[in-house]
């Protein structure tokens, strides 16, 4: 037990520590971390010494007490850990200089939490302001205290590269000098350098391929937000020089990583906003140059912190976004960030709707659709009117010259969803075929809110067939009334609207059905917050208890599984239902602690996201269920995007990335289709088919097949092929 | 100029209203042709009398049925009940358009599996199942409606036997305020035995009840009881998820639903008496739906309508053999088809017209069979416009339980033809030969040889 809290501390601190190296980068990546630290520690004064500074701050705020989550992710490290590296460089290592250190690791963590809750409640990063505040506070005052020397590390590079890598790193240093870099070349790299202040190329180049690693539109970035300083500098026949004997270019680089790919989803626009804010950078940082020249401090990362927040600020009090999309759902990636981003665009964007079904049971026809000629027009033009027609495309049988000859004449109409009653008319007469009644336009009606300033109304309905009154509580699928021909109903038909008020004669607003099925060629097909138009027959998503139970993953539901390869090898799995802090579920797999977070709307049960371990099984059923429709329905295929991240690798994803802020040419597709159900009216055994195929234009670059089996309303079996892979797992209990 | 036809004379006594040059006119027009297809070239290739099938009438009776209670219930399943008309030709039609079968013997049952109808959507009804028949059904996981206790038991019996757990509904028959009262059949709601059946079935895991089912009767002209029947069956489905905390999956409302014809007796015409199937759908979804079940828990409703699909669908074509006078002046006409082959002209007076052009003129007449029997009746009275010999005249709506019921009596049972969506026609089964009988029949060694006259005579 002692061993495991021991290792589970260890555990702790050590990712903690690696967060912290890669989140100065924006990152989470504990490779690029480990190159981070060997970068640091070219000057290994300064490296240890930002580790001490580090580990000190993360011990400090674990003994205070404050959020591990945030401890273990570095956001309370990294300000401690650049402090210590600058420190590390200007200061001779000594007991008084590790001691001052100490505190100066301290202070910055204050700081960071003071301005994490303070900034925070603008919506706000602190960014690298606690190290500022600190390490000029370090530096000012250790102006008094004589114990602690200046270090000459920093300014005579081939001493420190020497000291770091002996003489034949000094020798090969002085080859690629004479190699004759470009300036420019020569002033980004060293600017790379310099973020963990190391002021020479060969940390430069360790971090370039560090960022390269971690993330291609990163590393583009990089260069963008550079270049566009450089070419600033250039046009305003500025000295660029000035920056690079200073090297503080990086504040460039972090810029363009920080507005281009980490806080707004990378795009054409976020590239051009890198573009414009790079000037801006510059200025800020010649004009706080000049000041802090005065008092003889570095300006450091100032400009960097200061743009960025105040682009942030300025942004989040927009009222569209505009093609610059703040990230809501980090990922520590520019790349993720973007490939989540479309893919819940792609998905999701409709997600936020009201879900109102179809008011009837069966197929109905669209008589009259938005933007109808007949009545649909102008204030009530998003509306739908709809009958019930025969094979032969009549809404009628017989003559049709009496109400009863019309087959929607009095049908059921039911709620679209819960909601209060808030106006009834149900004393109008209906017309005879043929007759309008223009004095009750609407005649016998049915206002239902569901939300503040969200109401639906169905109109025309039969005499006296409407039994709610005024108050009343109806759930989804009640009965509301009987379809009738009352008000402008020249012959019977259901006319159905979502208004923001709740009048009669409300106007109208644009507003999806959730779900629903669409008659196409004998098949159906199923849409999602989608607009039923004139011509189309549509039907109501039925949910089949079957499938329905076996999708039910109640918070504490517990499954376990055991796989067997293709090689014979046997694996038992426990996985758990929980809901996180924000109320959404998710299936936790003890195992491999991969993270599926899933949607049960009772027509649909879908994954939205998932982390953690993918080659494990749970990363195989987030894929094989993605998108599982609750109701069987012979026939028909349900198609989704699956987000690039994760599921795709090698060249070809490397190179979707460089492009990725431009065009996205990958595809990650899933298709479902139910397979087989055993006895449609009482079913025990219903078999879902899935895929998922990833590739460019026509090309197929992976292809995973999934069947899920469905027994005694539980998930009895997951099939998978994955190339030459073969699992199979089965329920345990 | 075309040929007038040839109508013999009549002489009518005008006993009504005011005189008029026109006689007593009649309103409808020759019927000539069904679905597109001639009478008269039908029964030049075909013979007379003939059963002519609209495929069209069927699967447009059958998409209004279904759309009449898919629009106002969730979950609706037809199943065509086999007795009504079994001919194969007819059953696919209604298996095209997804019904399920739904049937009463081990004889249909073994039609519903050969026309290839998966056994889990065979539903057996009926008292007469026999052990073997019952075993046939579990091996098939067809759902099995209990009729009695004794048959209860046999399926526990069975059960016990091979380890198998059948699917079984009960049959519940109950007052719907009807008479008479179908109670001959299944278990009653009213004194408790459906209640006794059910805890039989619930206490003892054998058998998985899965379903209620119901058969109020024949011909039913009143909905209500339909709404009655679906609500005692409702109760006792929600009754049960209380007691057992068991979901029944379906309640079949069995058949009843009246066609459009005119039954004996009744005054006004069936066309305008009977109520359409959105009634009989009102009735009964209404009745569920307002039950008490969670939405997510609404029972299957199965329908096992017969008569009202076919009935129309179907025609008889026949000649005149003869017209005669009877001896109280009355006219007769004797048709080639007769009560051997129109089993329900006993219960309906059934709508006949001539198949080709005729006058205004009428005269109320009994139309005989062509049996040597007194009770050949098809209709006792009928005004009809003048008939000769060989004029063909067509029956309407025929189409239930004639092809199921007819005999083979004095003569042969004649072709039936199903005309397609294009008008072609298909026989779909052929006229009787005296093989089809004979070849059934055994006739000992002894019996073969007879002498008549004195001349010996070798049969066989």
């Amino acid at each position: 037990m002692k061993k495991e809290q021991v290792k589970e501390n260890f555990q702790f601190y050590f990712e903690g520590i690696l967060n912290s190296y890669s989140r100065v980068f924006f990152s989470k990546s504990k490779l690029f971390a480990f190159i981070i630290i060997a970068a640091t520690f070219i000057n290994p004064a300064s490296g240890l010494s930002g580790l001490i500074s580090l580990a000190a701050s993360l011990l400090f705020a674990e003994w205070f007490g404050y959020n591990k989550i945030f401890i273990r992710d570095g956001y309370y490290g990294f300000n401690s850990l650049l402090t210590g590296l600058a420190l590390g460089v200007y200061y001779e290592f000594s007991p008084a200089f590790i001691f001052i250190l100490l505190f100066a690791s301290m202070l910055t963590l204050l700081m960071t939490v003071w301005l994490a809750v303070f900034l925070g409640n603008y919506n706000i990063p602190f960014l690298t302001m606690p190290f500022l505040f600190s390490t000029w506070i370090s530096i000012l005052s250790i102006r008094t205290f004589k114990a602690i020397e200046l270090s000459e590390r920093g300014i005579y590079v081939f001493n420190d590269v020497q000291n770091f890598g002996g003489i034949y790193l000094l020798k090969f240093y002085d080859q690629i000098i004479s190699l004759n870099i470009p300036f420019v070349l020569d002033a980004y790299l060293k600017s790379l350098g310099a973020i963990f202040f190391q002021f020479n190329i060969f940390a430069g180049f360790i971090i370039a391929v560090g960022i390269i690693y971690y993330s291609r539109i990163a590393f583009t970035l990089s260069l963008v937000g550079f270049f566009s300083g450089y070419f600033f500098y250039f046009f305003q026949k500025a000295e660029f020089s000035d920056v690079y004997y200073s090297y503080i270019g990086f504040n460039f680089i972090l810029t363009a990583v920080a507005l281009g790919g980490f806080f707004f989803v990378p795009s054409v626009k976020t590239f051009l906003l890198v573009i414009i804010a790079s000037p801006l950078v510059a200025v800020i940082l010649s004009a706080f140059s000049y000041i802090f020249n005065i008092i003889q401090l570095p300006i450091y990362s100032l400009p960097f912190s200061l743009i960025v927040m105040l682009v942030i600020f300025a942004m989040s009090n927009r009222l569209t976004p505009k093609g610059i999309n703040y990230v809501t759902n980090q990922q520590n990636s520019p790349e993720n960030n973007l490939y989540k981003f479309a893919n819940r665009i792609e998905r999701f964007e409709r997600d936020t709707y009201y879900h109102f079904q179809l008011p009837f049971y069966g197929k109905w026809f669209v008589s009259q659709g938005i933007d109808g000629k007949i009545t649909h027009m102008e204030d009530w033009k998003y509306a739908w009117d709809f009958v019930v027609k025969d094979e032969s495309d009549k809404t009628y049988n017989h003559t049709g010259a009496s109400l009863n000859d019309f087959y929607c004449y009095n049908l059921p109409v039911l709620a679209t969803a819960a909601g209060y009653v808030s106006e009834v008319v149900n004393d109008v007469d209906d017309n005879e075929i043929g007759g309008v009644n223009i004095s009750e336009n609407w005649g016998n009606t049915v206002v239902i809110k569901h939300d503040n300033f969200l109401y639906s109304k169905v109109s025309h309905l039969r005499k006296n067939s409407i039994r709610l009154k005024k108050g009343d509580y109806v759930k989804k699928g009640d009965i509301l009334g009987h379809c009738g021909n009352s008000g402008r109903s020249p012959e019977p038909h259901m006319h159905f609207q979502i208004q923001s008020n709740d009048l009669i004669d409300g106007k109208t607003i644009k507003y999806p059905f959730s779900y629903y099925l669409l008659e196409k060629d004998n098949g159906n097909l199923f849409r999602s917050f989608d607009y039923p138009e004139e011509g189309d027959t549509v039907l109501k998503v039925q949910s089949t208890n079957l499938i329905r139970e076996a999708f039910k993953f109640s918070p504490g539901t517990v499954m376990k599984f055991e796989s067997i390869n293709e090689k014979g090898e046997k694996e038992k799995v426990k996985w758990e239902v929980f809901v996180d802090a924000y109320n959404y579920p998710y299936i936790y797999c003890y195992n491999t602690k991969s993270f599926a977070y899933f949607i049960n709307n009772e027509t649909l049960h879908y994954f939205t996201d998932f982390t953690g371990d993918r080659k494990s099984l749970l990363y195989y059923f987030y894929l094989a269920a993605n998108k599982v429709l609750l109701g069987y329905y012979d026939n028909m295929e349900i198609k989704d995007k699956l987000p690039l991240s994760g599921i795709y690798s090698g060249p070809l994803k490397i190179l979707q990335d460089f492009i990725a802020p431009f065009h996205i040419f990958l595809n990650a597709e899933y298709t479902f289709s139910f397979k087989n159900i055993d006895n449609e009216l009482n079913p025990s055994e219903i078999v879902i088919s899935s895929n998922a195929v990833t590739g460019f234009g026509k090309t197929v670059n992976r292809k995973l097949d999934f069947e899920l089996t469905l027994n005694n309303n539980k998930l009895k079996k997951i099939l998978i092929s994955d190339g030459k892979k073969r699992i199979s797992a089965e329920y345990i209990s | 100029m075309k040929k007038l036809q040839y109508e013999r004379p009549v002489l009518q006594l005008l006993n009504s209203g005011t005189m008029n040059k026109y006689g007593t006119k009649t309103e409808y027009a020759p019927f000539t042709h069904i679905d597109g297809a001639s009478v008269h070239d039908l029964t030049e290739k075909f013979g007379s009398p003939l059963f002519v099938i609209s495929e069209k009438k069927i699967r447009s009776n059958f998409k209004d049925a279904n759309r009449s209670f898919k629009t106002r219930y969730p979950k609706v399943q037809f199943a065509w009940s086999y007795k009504t008309n079994y001919l194969n030709a007819v059953c696919n039609v209604f298996h095209q358009e997804g019904s399920w079968a739904e049937v009463v013997s081990g004889f249909e049952y073994s039609k519903a599996l050969n026309n290839g109808v998966p056994g889990s959507k065979i539903i057996f009804n009926g008292p007469d199942k026999t052990d073997e028949d019952l075993r046939t059904a579990i091996l098939n996981n067809s759902p099995i409606h209990i009729d009695h206790l004794d048959e209860l038991y046999m399926l526990q019996e069975i059960s016990e036997e091979t380890g198998q757990r059948p699917k079984v509904a009960i049959r519940v028959n109950m007052d719907t305020g009807i008479y008479p009262m179908w109670d001959r059949f299944g278990f009653n709601y009213e004194n408790g035995q459906a209640w006794d059946a059910i805890n039989k079935i619930m206490l003892n895991d054998k058998l998985d009840l899965v379903g209620l089912h119901c058969h109020i009767g024949t011909f039913m002209l009143a909905t209500n009881a339909y709404s009655i029947a679906a609500a005692k069956l409702s109760d006792l489905a929600i009754n049960i998820k209380y007691k057992y905390k068991k979901n029944i999956q379906y309640i079949d409302m069995g058949g009843g639903f009246p066609s459009r014809n005119t039954l004996k007796g009744s005054y006004l015409l069936g066309v305008d008496t009977v109520p359409t199937i959105d009634q009989f759908a009102e009735a009964i979804c209404t009745s569920i739906l307002n039950a008490g079940f969670l939405e997510e828990e609404l029972p299957l409703l199965i329908l096992e309508t017969g008569r009202a699909l076919i009935d129309d669908a179907g025609f008889l074509i026949g000649s005149v053999i003869s017209n005669k006078r009877l001896s109280d002046g009355r006219r007769a006409v004797i048709m080639d088809f007769g009560v051997n082959i129109m089993f329900t002209s006993f219960w309906y007076d059934h709508k006949i017209t001539p198949a080709q052009e005729f006058s205004d003129f009428t005269e109320d007449m009994v139309v005989y069979g062509p049996l040597c029997m007194n009770i050949d009746v098809i209709r006792e009275h009928v005004t009809l416009p003048l008939l000769k010999r060989n004029d063909k005249v067509v029956v309407h709506t025929v189409g239930a339980y004639n092809m199921s019921q007819w005999m083979q009596f004095i003569s042969l049972r004649p072709a039936v033809v199903m005309i397609d969506k294009k008008g072609v026609p298909h026989e779909i089964r052929k006229r009787e030969t005296i093989n089809s009988i004979e070849s059934e029949e055994i006739v000992p060694e002894y019996l073969k040889t007879f002498s008549l006259n004195g001349i010996e005579k070798r049969t066989g």
